[in-house]
């Protein structure tokens, strides 16, 4: 299993490594099911703290990727959103470049709405 | 405390004073012990093996020196950068510490006795001598040095090493390959420890399971790569090693014959070289600045190196980057 970061990424980077696994589940990388490197494993091999890796895997929990248990580590679910998942990345994007705009949440859902309307 | 004096302190000074001690206890109790002491007891603790009390300190203390100088001349030939060199440095203290304890939890209850027949030796006893053999080992771990630090490079590897093309940094991640030995010979060892459990209770039974566990621990072991170095990790946690990426030289593919070139599979040690190894096939080599290698077994191999030198290559150009013009 290989994950990739890109250089020049602005986003904090337990953001970049929730990015990684998700790009890495798109492009077959990684199975539904498989189970994530223990997160002292990957910290250690990033060369970053523990506390960040288990915030990209908190992240990724939240948005139903992947489960944690006792014992078994950190796994993909097994029917993950594999759809949904090619455009968090651009959805990511799209939030940081309004942000530094000063675009506005509720303004910025609004404009997706108008957009998805049209379409 | 330099890594001589630690080293020195590990092999001859943790094992030497138990020795001693163990010596001057013995010397001190005999005169209070039975004779003949009992010395063998069976699965139901009954005393079924005698010794004259004079042939006790000879034969505690003959063990100790004997073992103390086999495991010694065995780990003393590992090289300073092998890894889990601590531990091993420790085994020598641990067995000698186990040695102690288990003569005096075997000669204890017999103080005052006239004769020694009357003693049972409750199975219990026995698993505090393996857990101050152990607390022993564990205590010397921390004595012995670390691993010696290789210097940092940034070189680039040689051109002729495999590569992969990266964007930007990576991970990468596989498990070792899993051989049908390991699993057989710790479900044979499982079935022995299940007989020994229904023939002499419960205690000698889980003690067998020691060794099941070791094995389990040996069995497989995830591996990943990335700009923090090399990380190899048993599935139960142990052993672990890292190597940072600022001390490897470079990586390579080498084939894997783990009985013909390491005497089994498991976590190898040799002189110059950790091998990782489980089953016959493509092996991950990695090579670190002051020669000492390491080699696991890994389908992705080829795959591995390439990302590693890859990284290596990164290394070397952001360096090359950072430099004032």
């Amino acid at each position: 299993m290989l994950l990739t970061l890109p250089p020049d990424d602005p986003r904090p980077l337990y953001r970049q490594i929730a990015s990684a696994v998700r790009r890495a589940l798109v492009d077959g990388e990684l199975a539904p099911g498989a189970a994530l490197p223990a997160g002292r494993d990957l910290a250690t091999a990033l060369g970053v703290n523990l506390d960040t890796v288990q915030r990209a895997y908190r992240l990724l929990a939240d948005e139903g990727l992947v489960s944690a248990r006792v014992g078994r580590g950190t796994r993909v679910v097994d029917h993950p959103p594999l759809d949904a998942l090619a455009l968090q990345d651009d959805v990511e994007s799209l939030v940081t470049r309004a942000r530094a705009l000063g675009v506005g949440s509720r303004e910025l859902h609004d404009m997706v709405a108008r957009a998805a309307a049209t379409g | 405390m330099s890594r001589t004096v630690r080293r020195r302190l590990a092999l001859w000074g943790v094992p030497g004073t138990i020795v001693v001690a163990t010596l001057v206890w013995l010397a001190t109790i005999t005169g209070h012990l039975p004779d003949p002491v009992a010395t063998h007891f069976g699965p139901d603790g009954v005393a079924d093996g005698f010794t004259s009390t004079a042939g006790i300190i000879p034969a505690f203390v003959g063990m100790q020196v004997v073992l103390w100088g086999l495991l010694g001349a065995l780990v003393a030939g590992q090289g300073p950068h092998v890894a889990g060199g601590r531990g091993l440095l420790a085994l020598p203290a641990g067995m000698v510490g186990f040695l102690g304890a288990l003569g005096a939890v075997t000669l204890w209850p017999q103080r005052g006795l006239v004769d020694a027949s009357q003693v049972t030796l409750d199975a219990a006893t026995v698993v505090v001598a393996v857990g101050a053999g152990a607390l022993t080992w564990l205590s010397t771990r921390f004595v012995a040095p670390p691993a010696a630090p290789a210097d940092a490079t940034t070189a680039a590897p040689p051109a002729d090493r495999p590569r992969v093309p990266l964007d930007g940094t990576a991970v990468w991640q596989e498990r070792t390959p899993s051989g049908r030995a390991m699993p057989v010979t710790a479900a044979v060892i499982a079935v022995a420890s299940i007989a020994l459990w229904w023939l002499a209770g419960a205690v000698v039974g889980a003690l067998t399971l020691l060794p099941v566990v070791a094995i389990v621990a040996s069995t497989r072991f995830d591996v990943t790569v990335g700009p923090g170095g090399v990380v190899v990790r048993g599935i139960l946690g142990f052993p672990r090693t890292h190597i940072p990426l600022e001390v490897i030289r470079d990586a390579d593919v080498e084939a894997v014959q783990p009985f013909l070139q390491y005497g089994g599979w498991g976590w190898r040690l040799r002189s110059d070289r950790t091998a990782v190894v489980t089953v016959r096939g493509p092996g991950l080599l990695v090579t670190r600045t002051d020669g000492a290698q390491l080699i696991v077994s890994l389908d992705g191999a080829a795959r591995a190196a390439g990302v590693l030198n890859q990284l290596l290559d990164q290394r070397g150009a952001g360096h090359a980057a950072d430099a004032p013009a």
